[in-house]
């Protein structure tokens, strides 16, 4: 390391990728798409009991161009999937989702026509946080796994991975778009 | 109740049957639901003056498929009343209260999304929980409880 | 002369805002369309549904015990209000009663959750105005009994507390200081939130005339709970058609004069202190007993019988596999629940499943009013209206 040696101690060299990480890692900006209870123990883990802020993590922002952190809480039923996909779509790279919550995870207890039984068959979900709700830890544990993952993955290996999940979205051949109108009642 | 009752039997005779529950709750059936909306007006003029529910039940074994349920409250002195109204066919339709009470206007479009029951003169007469080109009644009997949704197959 | 006149009044297109379904003030999922001509709403068109999740179809294929956890997802904001509703109902088709320990600790678990959906009805429309300090404060006593709560249950929000016949689990000596702590402590902080808005200038001013409702509206709409008492009415069910012995408790019904945004604030701090009333009345003559009825159709076994006589065994399992045998026929029970009326209609063939159960959300009426409410009003105050309406998406939607 030749430029070490010649500026001493006043420099320090890194790996961009690294430093980006490392930057983006304590910085993130969460975008809580809170539909249900699990929202309302969002609020206790925002709050000062468990406090989100001391993970860097504390600048809610609703709309979706300005965070990079998706945090889909609650039941997510299918007329809302078409919302959803829309504010994902509508967040700026690099971007996470985590799936807070049983339904949101795999539609929970709640085995019916109306609901979406799992983001994962329409966003790919980086962190999924287990129970019904979760407690509050349990989700700052889930916003730690996406540090993580914020560090480890850099953002070509993570581009890769996402065309990966759609490619395959695509072969499973899903028909989540819903049928034609009801001809009786017209 | 009683003064409900006979005033009920004064107007439409035959045209309605009272039922004891088990409970003790008073059920009134209306034989004749063209009528629904007179029944009502001569109700909230009695006494009755709020609609706390309406919801429909599905019984497919019997002829009259579908039975509306009106569930009404009097303040003074405090009486509970459930009115109930069979209705005929696979579609029926039945005149709209909505006029009557402004809070049937939700309900009378929740009974409509749930059980395909149509309703005469409503202002607007669309889908309220489901969207709007959702295809089937959920919450008839011969609906399963997946209904279409695929992921629950898989 | 004319042309200056018409100079003055510029017509202005008119424009569409769009709130929702995922936007900060609907607090859970809900569309309002406004239509705005300058800054005063002309129209509003409001759109629900996105939560709704099935739960009366998937009652009909639940058995009756079943059904208590959905119950949970209702109302999140206090859950333990409608399991004591629907357990009320399915003990009233059943004919039964539960003991009178259990009574009073459902109405401990009531009014502990009464207080708890009026701290977050009342924060968060703090918040929405613009006053995020009381948020911060109330919020802290939201805790406290979110621990009593998980104390009292195991879970904080979705308690699952109330089974047929009777509670889940006895009261323990540290709960009952636990709550008699709060109580200590609830009663100064209410003060401490209306030193914050009560008086305050800026708060009056948002709220005061806004959404103002008469009380013929109110009941063409059907409104129940805070609502309507802030439209003047003393309407109370738990006054009017006690149930779990309402009518040993002092309590009084507090009314507001105009119904506005204000009022509703009013009526749900006062409600607050009569709740703590009630809690202190509640917590000092907790009668000795059971917490269920012991009836092997109905409840479950004690443990120890379950492991050690064959009898436990066989009533435990018919009881899970099969679930309650209830009477066929109908009825109708509403309880006060926080936000109004909470009813459940159930129709029983004599299975064990419910042929059709309904319930009857405080909320949904209420918001069906909300498009007369907010029409000449401007468009933050639509979103004041909206706070103090209270509408929890689950309930609504169901
Ligand atoms: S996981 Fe449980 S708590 Fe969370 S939204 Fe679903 S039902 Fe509610």
């Amino acid at each position: 390391m030749g430029i070490e040696t010649a500026l001493g101690n006043t420099v320090l060299t890194t790996q961009l990728s690294k430093i980006v990480n490392w930057a983006r890692k304590y910085s993130l900006w969460p975008m809580p798409f809170g539909t249900a209870c699990c929202a309302i123990e969002f609020m206790s883990m925002q709050a000062s009991h468990f406090d989100l802020s001391r993970f860097g993590a504390e600048a809610m922002r609703f709309s979706p161009r300005q965070s990079d952190m998706m945090m889909v809480m609650g039941t997510v039923t299918r007329k809302m999937v078409p919302v959803l996909k829309k504010i994902y779509a509508q967040m700026a790279e690099p971007k996470w989702v985590i799936a807070v919550g049983a339904c949101t995870c795999s539609g929970g207890f709640f085995r019916s026509y109306a609901v979406q039984q799992g983001i994962d068959r329409i966003l790919p979900v980086d962190v999924y946080v287990n129970g019904c709700p979760p407690r509050p830890e349990n989700m700052i544990r889930g916003v730690m796994e996406i540090q993580k993952l914020v560090e480890q993955e850099s953002l070509i290996d993570r581009k890769e991975r996402i065309a990966a999940f759609y490619e395959q979205l695509e072969k499973m051949d899903y028909e989540t778009d819903y049928r034609p109108a009801d001809k009786i009642l017209r | 109740m009683k003064q409900t009752i006979g005033l009920l039997t004064k107007y439409f005779g035959e045209g309605i049957e009272v039922q004891t529950g088990l409970r003790d709750e008073t059920f009134i059936l209306l034989k004749d639901a063209s009528r629904i909306k007179e029944a009502m007006e001569l109700l909230r003029d009695n006494g009755f003056s709020m609609l706390i529910d309406l919801t429909a039940v599905h019984y497919p074994g019997r002829e009259k498929q579908f039975e509306l349920v009106y569930n009404m409250l009097a303040m003074e002195p405090l009486l509970r009343l459930l009115l109930k109204v069979p209705l005929e066919g696979e579609y029926p339709e039945v005149d709209s209260v909505s006029s009557v009470f402004k809070t049937a206007n939700w309900y009378e479009r929740e009974v409509f999304d749930m059980f395909g029951i149509r309703f005469k003169d409503h202002p607007n007469l669309k889908r309220i929980l489901m969207w709007e080109d959702y295809e089937g009644h959920p919450l008839r009997k011969e609906f399963p409880l997946e209904g279409d949704n695929l992921h629950c197959y898989d | 002369m004319t042309d200056i006149k018409k100079e003055i009044d510029i017509k202005t297109d008119r424009m569409i805002v769009n709130m929702g379904p995922s936007h900060p003030v609907t607090h859970g999922t809900l569309h309002i369309v406004l239509e705005l001509d300058g800054e005063t709403i002309v129209a509003s068109h409001t759109n629900i549904g996105y939560l709704h999740r099935g739960v009366e179809k998937l009652g009909e294929n639940r058995t009756y015990q079943k059904f208590i956890p959905f119950t949970d997802r209702m109302n999140y904001t206090s859950s333990i209000n409608n399991n004591v509703g629907y357990t009320l109902a399915v003990e009233k088709l059943l004919g039964i009663q539960s003991p009178p320990r259990a009574q009073v600790l459902e109405v401990i678990a009531c009014e502990l959750g009464r207080i708890a959906d009026h701290i977050v009805c009342i924060g968060i429309n703090a918040v929405d105005i613009g006053a995020f300090t009381a948020f911060l404060y109330i919020f802290k006593y939201r805790e406290l009994i979110y621990d009593i709560f998980s104390r009292m249950c195991g879970a904080r929000l979705t308690t699952s507390y109330t089974r047929i016949g009777g509670v889940s689990r006895d009261l323990d000596d540290e709960t009952i200081r636990l709550i008699r702590d709060f109580l200590k402590e609830f009663p100064p902080a209410i003060d401490e939130l209306e030193a914050l808005l009560t008086k305050n200038r800026i708060f009056y001013d948002r709220t005061r005339g806004i959404g103002e409702f008469t009380l013929e509206n109110a009941i063409q709409y059907g409104y129940t709970g805070p609502c309507l008492r802030a439209a003047g009415l003393e309407w109370d069910l738990r006054k009017k058609m006690p149930y779990l012995g309402y009518e040993n408790y002092e309590f009084e019904v507090p009314t507001g004069t105009r119904g506005d945004v204000y009022d509703r604030y009013l009526v749900r701090v006062e409600e607050m202190r009569q709740s703590v009333r009630i809690l202190k009345q509640a917590i000092e003559n907790i009668p000795e007993g059971p917490v269920i009825i012991e009836d092997p159709k109905i409840a479950l076994p004690p443990k120890e019988d379950v492991y050690n006589t064959i009898e436990g065994l066989i009533s435990h399992m018919k009881l899970i596999m099969e679930g309650v045998r209830v009477p066929a026929g109908e009825i109708y029970c509403a309880t006060e629940a926080a936000n109004g009326e909470l009813g459940f209609y159930i129709v029983s063939d004599g299975e064990t499943k419910p042929y059709r159960i309904r319930v009857r959300p405080p909320c949904f009426p209420i918001f069906s009013s909300f498009d007369e409410q907010v029409q000449g009003h401007m468009v933050a105050d639509a979103v004041a209206i909206l706070g103090s309406l209270n509408i929890i998406a689950g309930e609504l939607d169901r």
